[in-house]
């Protein structure tokens, strides 16, 4: 009668849920402005209020699969009623952003409301038709920067810009400041999913039917989500607003609404980590290649492939495959790798320091991301042959195979000791070495060089503790696992 | 009791239901008929999914014509579909807290229902099992237990026992016979599968091109002669329907 082998899933309360996602922030938060230069550190503050507004997208399109393409409009008018209550009425930034978004919510419900009776494509349709409008008024009336009337625009003049909170004044204090903001935005619409709102959405997303035959007044949930997403886009916009001063009538044009989307779609609907990823995407990439002197729009070319692949692979984005990558990642191994690693970065980071060659933090930093990537990187290469079809994909690692059992075997007969994950361990060092010595050139200003003797030494120590410490470690391991099986089996 | 007076159905030319007058008073009845008899419109009459164009449902006294669908739940009203309607990623308990969120209770009373609910159609060892790793027979106990959570007046089940195993059937025999005493509901069964209408229910009525083609003890009804045509498909019947 019973299925044997599924593993029980216990919901966790919702508390429970919401912590991951302030912990991670919060140690953004702590660490971003030790590792970012200043142009990172805006960059990064936009990347937050971009995660916020994807989030509103996963929501809507998570929860129900309502593909609404005006989130980020709704984010510009949620800056444009923020800048307008600031300059016209010197309201304190936080009452303003709080307004600005409240009123955006107003504006998500009459997107929403005809919204009741659509879904599909033509949700998706009205709802551009929503954005091209948005940009259509803000190139006639243009962003509020203390004029007179009631636009407040000024003609012919200096632009006036609105001052930042004073709780944060400088870069890396508005850099925290967004990430509380992102916190309570995505941590509430945690809290929805795994409460009563969540578990009606989830009824209405099995079948409307089913869902009013259990009691659930459809309108009034729908309604309700669209409503969270309007507020919670209207205050990134306030956000940008904030970070700027101003916002720019070309700043919230139809197609980064879309793009917004189709991020989303690649980054994971389905968990918070994908509206993160959504955000960096956007963002970041676009960035870094500008940083490197490459043309940013040419991020334009990989998200068309990232969203192809991400389609092919199912609906769950990045997000959905490192969950499913986690779930089977045991308790020592989290233990072993955070206390390995974190050892790791920080003598690297003080040797470096002391030799004068890098800081602790930018030294620290890289060695993790290097970590983070060994981990990631043969997932993500075997989701990319798949794109090329499972035969490819089985063929190529057939090829692999052979290839280093030959290798293994030559080494056997050399008298050493055999391993049979040479030819990955060589590419994946190769690999990771390049692409994060490139990311932290651009990101950190660490000369490539540097960066490269960082992540390699940091691996090398790595693989030397595995070696020397297996014996004693894997008694360790065995106990632990049986104590704490599988910690992120339940995650969704 | 349910009371249907007069109840027709239409959809452009065609009536599923055909002034269907009919007052079921036990504690399990049964309704069966060949493949478009107009059973599961009229679930869906009961549901407020299909508005007649004629004729009313009550139950208990309760008129339901002109309720709003979703606050048909709130006088009692409790159905299954013939598909379940599981969501995958939410686990067993959460699917069916996800009804007694909207019974009006408060939310210790809620928890307590749902795992007694849960518990009676057995499946307390799936309590935390995600929808999407349940096997059929359990999806469709959950759909059960779903629907007897707060204080239903009238469960409605369409195909339960669809794709089910001897022994589950069995297992599902048992839940549907023991509803009435559980929660104190009436039941009002749906389903191709004779042998479980025979064994669950007191008296069953055979639709067929929605008229009323019998109603009485189950076991009368299902020697009829009538109705035993009916369901060997006699075609001659297929002028009624237009």
């Amino acid at each position: 009668m019973y299925k044997k082998d599924k593993p029980d899933v216990v919901p966790g309360t919702p508390i429970q849920r919401v912590i991951p996602i302030w912990v991670t922030l919060g140690v953004i938060g702590l660490l971003g402005p030790l590792l970012f230069s200043s142009y990172w550190l805006n960059t990064m503050t936009s990347v937050a209020c971009l995660s916020l507004a994807a989030s509103t997208v996963a929501l809507l399109y998570g929860q129900f699969g309502m593909v609404s393409l005006a989130q980020f409009a709704l984010s510009g008018v949620g800056g444009w009623f923020c800048l307008r209550l600031i300059h016209g009425w010197g309201m304190p930034f936080e009452a303003a952003l709080v307004l600005g978004g409240l009123i955006a919510a107003l504006f998500g419900l009459a997107v929403g409301l005809p919204a009741m009776r659509m879904r599909g494509l033509y949700l998706a349709l009205l709802t551009l038709m929503v954005a091209a409008a948005f940009q259509v008024v803000v190139n006639v009336i243009g962003f509020p920067d203390g004029g007179t009337g009631w636009a407040g625009k000024v003609i012919n003049g200096q632009r006036a810009l609105i001052e930042r909170p004073w709780l944060a004044t400088t870069d890396a204090s508005y850099f925290r400041y967004t990430l509380v903001w992102l916190a309570a935005g995505m941590g509430w619409i945690e809290w929805l999913r795994c409460t009563k709102s969540g578990r009606s959405w989830a009824l209405i997303r099995k079948s409307e039917a089913a869902a009013i035959a259990g009691g659930v007044s459809v309108l009034r949930y729908k309604a309700w989500a669209f409503a969270v997403g309007g507020f919670l886009a209207g205050l990134a916009g306030g956000l940008i607003a904030g970070l700027n001063g101003q916002l720019d009538n070309t700043g919230f044009p139809v197609s980064q609404s879309i793009l917004l989307f189709a991020l989303v779609v690649v980054g994971g609907a389905y968990n918070w980590v994908g509206s993160l990823f959504a955000g960096l995407l956007i963002r970041a990439l676009p960035a870094l290649l500008n940083d490197h002197g490459v043309d940013g729009n040419l991020s334009n070319v990989f998200f068309g492939f990232a969203l192809l692949v991400s389609l092919i692979q199912g609906r769950k984005g990045l997000a959905g495959q490192l969950a499913d990558f986690y779930k089977y990642v045991r308790t020592s191994r989290i233990v072993e790798g955070s206390v390995t690693w974190g050892a790791i970065a920080i003598v690297l980071g003080l040797i470096f320091e002391a030799l004068g060659w890098g800081s602790f933090a930018g030294t620290f930093f890289i060695a993790l991301i290097a970590i983070l990537f060994r981990m990631v990187i043969p997932g993500v290469c075997w989701l990319l042959l798949g794109f090329f079809g499972k035969r490819f994909q089985d063929g190529v690692e057939d090829g692999e195979a052979w290839l280093s059992l030959r290798l293994a075997r030559g080494m056997q007969a050399m008298g050493w000791v055999p391993d049979h994950r040479l030819l990955k361990r060589t590419l994946n060092w190769l690999f990771i070495g390049c692409f994060v010595g490139w990311i932290a050139w651009g990101v950190f200003d660490v000369p490539f060089e540097i960066a490269l003797a960082i992540i390699w030494l940091a691996m090398a120590l790595k693989v030397g503790f595995e070696i020397l410490a297996y014996p004693y470690v894997l008694p360790l391991r065995k106990r632990l696992d049986e104590r704490f099986p599988k910690p992120l089996a339940s995650y969704r | 009791m349910i009371e249907i007076s007069n109840l027709t159905v239409q959809f452009g030319g065609v009536k599923p239901i055909n002034d269907l007058t009919v007052t079921l008073n036990s504690r399990i009845s049964g309704l069966i008929g060949p493949n478009g008899a107009g059973k599961t419109t009229l679930l869906n009459v009961f549901s407020g999914f299909v508005t007649p164009v004629r004729g009313s449902v009550a139950v208990n006294g309760q008129m339901l014509t002109g309720v709003a669908p979703h606050l048909r739940a709130n006088l009692g009203l409790r159905r299954t579909f013939q598909t379940d309607q599981i969501a995958d990623d939410l686990t067993l308990f959460e699917n069916v807290l996800a009804v007694a969120d909207h019974a009006g209770l408060s939310s210790h009373d809620a928890e307590q229902d749902v795992k007694a609910a849960i518990e009676y159609v057995g499946l307390s060892k799936r309590l935390n099992r995600r929808g999407s790793d349940l096997s059929t027979e359990e999806r469709h106990l959950a759909e059960i237990a779903k629907a007897l959570i707060g204080r239903p007046i009238l469960v409605m089940l369409d195909e339960p026992g669809a794709g089910m195993s001897e022994s589950e059937s069995q297992h599902l025999e048992r839940v549907i016979r023991g509803i009435p005493d559980y929660c104190g509901a009436q039941v009002f069964l749906i389903d191709h599968d004779v042998e479980l209408i025979a064994a669950c229910c007191d008296e069953t009525m055979v639709l067929d091109f929605g008229k009323l083609l019998a109603l009485g003890p189950t076991h009368e009804v299902l020697q009829d002669a009538e109705v035993q045509k009916a369901y060997l498909g006699g075609f001659e019947e297929l002028g009624v329907a237009a």
